[in-house]
């Protein structure tokens, strides 16, 4: 085995070395001299964090298994180990081989959520990588990025060499035999970057051009010639049962926040949910069949020795064989002794009963996402969930033994009135007193605790909200002060907690969502003002960053408060991610309107990804 | 039954805490398919006891847990399934079927064999051992609830010799819930009745720590490994 690349010097004076060693159980060793391309995956945040994605291992587990290429990983180091690694000049190490990133073919970075953006140059800056592409040479990596922020990678374009759009399972190899012949013909990196425009899902920043108007909105978007396309399409997998997935998955040792076996069971959505990209961007809605899952779940039980095992979808409710899929896991986990984590689940008897089988009713408590306190306010959204449904569900789990419901919002939606935030306690109360009325006092196993848990929206690109304007966080604050006085007045206060979030993040996360280049050099402002790990709470200065907007002559409120014109050209507009510029716009003024729009099984509703011509859109065009 | 099975931990792995390395073996002996018998109740969990925490950064040769199943492979079979199962540096070595009423592994320790060995080479170790054999009082400082108190730990180490070739220290000393001397306090007593000064000192306090074996006391009230519990099967 490798040496490591820490002394036990620094393994001693840190916390949970453990995170830096390796030698996990499944991780994959090969010899380097016996592969022709080194990958290094990369997740922003420290290992714990890095280790529950399901993407990583996916793609890591793709990557083995092509015999020329060696896959690696690594994840921050937290910020005791940061420093010493500053301050002793040790470069930052991948953890198979404990071999220094920098002499990795590639250093593929998940982009997960936005405020891991300063986390991504700690690694390239403790990886003796060049922070800017255009500084890079062959000696470096190819610096790629994927994942739903790569949907507006505009405010990082500086830093990543290649921005992958959509799916990693279809076009890497290409990639990779792409670079191989690059290096084998002497090609220049600069030549290399060109020709990998040519794959319809690769962005490279530095093949396009971008010009502003004097308002600062964006002027124009061009590619810098004619072999490079005008946009990048977001490539997706079409068979999910064909597709490579890690049933040998890398199992941590230290304690990852999620632990377990998990079965991606369906990748996208039919719901249309406004608000969300996810929704968007991963369409359309494509399945794994009931049987392929079967066999992954067998085999990862035996391969990991995992005690639980989850699903992982958007929407699970909508799994078609969500039934006989759950009968058979139900069984085989009972006889394996491991245990099933359920994902949130519609509320109605089915998976009341199921919820019944494989949790402690008294321990666990009921989800419901209604995301608005109001009818009026869910139309807009187009959250597809009336009073009827949360009420009728909340009474049949009483009535089985659950006391425990967490309801989950969002305040500063678009459109949004006073009447609908005060909607939020109001309906909180009104399932605190069905709870009192349903379950007679002898059976009650104390009080009902419903807990409220607000976040603040922010507006995402590709999603029918990307023209609305983003409350301020003194509005945030103003609305969850709001919610907070309106509960007081009801009269099961008493059954009811209310957490609400930082304001202060999601304005920075509004802002790098709908961002623009300028953003490059805020972000590595902040960075060099000593803003790490920004999604951590403790670790999170915003005086800092309004500092380095300031610097930078830049105002963070034209991202987040400005209304956006109906003309305006976006900077995420180049990527075509299958649903269209105008399906969206059409969405957003249903919303102004507050209609609501049918879901994918009930009724196509145009959106454009029906060009992919797979999953759910089958139903409509194979006729 | 129950089978009481001894592991050895070397290398880079010797930086996984004891929580996480239970955990590990958790889902080891369910990759082995061992027979396992399991709790009752809503959260069935494995029947398994760990002798004595070993602390990060230790290496071991001689660990040992007691894993309770409901029927046995053969010893063959038991070895290489679970050492198939093994992460690198983790070795199963042996595995003994425990007689009924035995006591469980937690329960019966009482001591530990150390070996200490040093990042540098050192120049002073014969000295160190003419100071323990001319029988200068050794002394830790410990923090309890009256204050810090002193206690002698000449009454804790039963044997003790140094290898000034192979610049190790080997020692057995007492070990337990009930009383726990940890190794790196042998090391500091002796570095203070030496009266030790920088960079000897810090030389001498910077120490790898293998233990050799844990410990039980048998009937006739002597030392004698965990392992020797227990017949073939």
């Amino acid at each position: 085995m490798n040496e490591l690349a820490l002394s036990d010097d620094i393994l001693y004076a840190i916390d949970m070395p453990a995170r830096y060693i390796g030698g996990e159980i499944n991780s994959v060793m090969k010899d380097k001299a016996h592969v022709d391309v080194r990958f290094c995956m990369c997740f922003p945040d420290i290992y714990e964090i890095g280790m529950s994605h399901l993407g990583i291992q996916i793609l890591y587990d793709m990557f083995n298994r092509f015999e020329d290429t060696w896959c690696e990983r690594v994840y921050s180091p937290w910020t005791d180990l940061d420093a010493i690694m500053r301050k002793e000049n040790v470069p930052l190490f991948a953890l198979e081989s404990q071999d220094p990133i920098r002499s990795f073919d590639f250093l593929g970075i998940t982009l997960q959520y936005e405020m891991c953006y300063t986390n991504i140059l700690q690694i390239l800056e403790l990886g003796q990588i060049p922070l800017h592409a255009t500084d890079r040479t062959w000696e470096d990596p190819i610096v790629i990025g994927g994942g739903p922020c790569s949907y507006n990678p505009e405010p990082i374009s500086d830093f990543f060499d290649i921005f992958y759009m959509g799916e990693g399972e279809t076009e890497y190899r290409r990639l990779l035999d792409l670079y191989k012949d690059a290096k084998k013909t002497g090609m220049s990196r600069r030549d290399f970057l060109l020709k990998v425009s040519e794959i319809p899902c690769m962005y490279v920043p530095m093949n396009y051009t971008v010009s502003y108007k004097d308002d600062g909105t964006l002027k124009s978007f061009e590619p810098i010639n004619y072999s490079v396309p005008k946009r990048v399409k977001k490539t997706i997998v079409t068979d999910m049962d064909q597709a490579v997935y890690p049933t040998k998955p890398v199992i941590p040792f230290v304690r990852a926040m999620q632990d377990r076996i998990v079965l991606e069971i369906q990748r996208g959505c039919i719901r249309g949910c406004r608000f969300c990209q996810a929704g968007q961007i991963y369409k359309p809605i494509r399945e794994r069949s009931v049987e392929t899952l079967k066999a992954y779940a067998q085999e990862m039980m035996r391969n990991t020795g995992y005690e639980e095992l989850s699903l992982s979808s958007l929407s699970s409710s909508d799994y078609t064989g969500l039934p006989e899929l759950l009968e058979y896991l139900i069984e085989e986990c009972s006889r394996k002794k491991v245990n099933i984590s359920l994902p949130s689940l519609r509320i109605d008897a089915f998976s009341l009963d199921v919820m019944n089988k494989v949790q402690d009713v008294r321990r666990t408590s009921l989800t419901f996402a209604p995301e608005a306190g109001s009818q009026r306010m869910r139309n807009i959204i187009n959250k597809n969930l009336t009073v009827e449904d949360i009420l009728g569900g909340a009474k049949e789990a009483f009535l089985g033994g659950w006391n425990k419901v967490k309801l989950y919002f969002m305040l500063g939606l678009p459109f949004e009135k006073e009447e609908d935030i005060k909607a939020i306690p109001e309906l909180a109360n009104e399932i605190a007193a069905l709870y009192y009325d349903t379950v007679p006092k002898e059976q009650r196993q104390g009080k009902a605790q419903i807990t409220i848990s607000t976040s603040f929206f922010v507006p995402k690109p590709f999603t029918a909200f990307q023209w609305a304007p983003q409350d301020s966080p003194e509005d945030f604050i103003a609305k969850a002060a709001l919610t907070k006085n309106t509960l007081a007045e009801q009269l099961n206060q008493k059954s009811i907690k209310y957490n609400w979030h930082e304001a202060d993040v999601s304005m920075l996360e509004g802002v790098l969502a709908r961002g623009d280049r300028k953003l490059n050099r805020v972000i590595e402002t902040a960075y060099r003002k000593g803003c790490l790990f920004d999604a951590w709470g403790e670790n999170y200065h915003h005086e800092l960053w309004l500092q380095s907007f300031e610097e930078c002559g830049i105002d963070p409120t034209f991202y987040t408060t400005r209304v956006r014109s109906e003309e305006e050209l976006f900077p995420w507009d180049f990527i075509d991610c299958g649903v269209t510029k105008s399906y969206l716009l059409r969405e957003y003024h249903k919303a102004m309107r507050e209609e609501t729009s049918e879901n994918c099984k009930n009724q196509c509703q145009g959106c454009g990804c029906a060009s992919y011509m797979a999953g759910i859109c089958l139903n409509y065009t194979q006729k | 039954m129950i089978v009481r099975v001894k592991f050895t931990k070397k290398g880079r792995i010797r930086f996984i805490g004891h929580l996480d390395l239970m955990r590990y073996f958790q889902k080891a002996t369910k990759r082995a398919d061992l027979d396992l018998k399991y709790s009752q109740g809503f959260n069935p969990h494995q029947l398994m006891s760990f002798a004595f925490p070993l602390s990060v950064g230790m290496e071991s040769e001689g660990e040992y847990f007691d894993l309770e199943l409901n029927s046995l492979p053969t010893k063959e079979e038991f070895l290489n399934r679970m050492n198939a199962a093994m992460a690198e540096g983790i070795v199963v070595e042996d595995v003994k079927l425990l007689p009924e009423k035995c006591k469980n592994a937690m329960a019966s320790v009482s001591g530990s064999i150390y070996r200490v060995s040093f990042y540098s080479k050192l120049s002073f170790l014969d000295q160190v051992r003419e100071v323990y054999e001319n029988g200068v009082p050794l002394s830790y400082r410990k923090e309890t609830k009256e204050g810090a108190k002193e206690f002698s730990l000449r009454d804790h180490i039963h044997s003790f010799s140094v290898d000034s070739e192979k610049q190790t220290i080997t020692m057995l000393v007492d070990s337990g819930s009930m009383t726990n001397i940890k190794a790196a306090y042998v090391v500091e007593a002796i570095a203070d009745a030496m009266h030790l000064e920088d960079p000897k000192r810090t030389d001498f306090l910077k120490i790898h720590i293998t233990r050799i074996d844990t410990l039980m006391t048998n009937d006739a009230g002597e030392f004698v490994s965990l392992g020797a519990v227990g017949e073939d099967f």
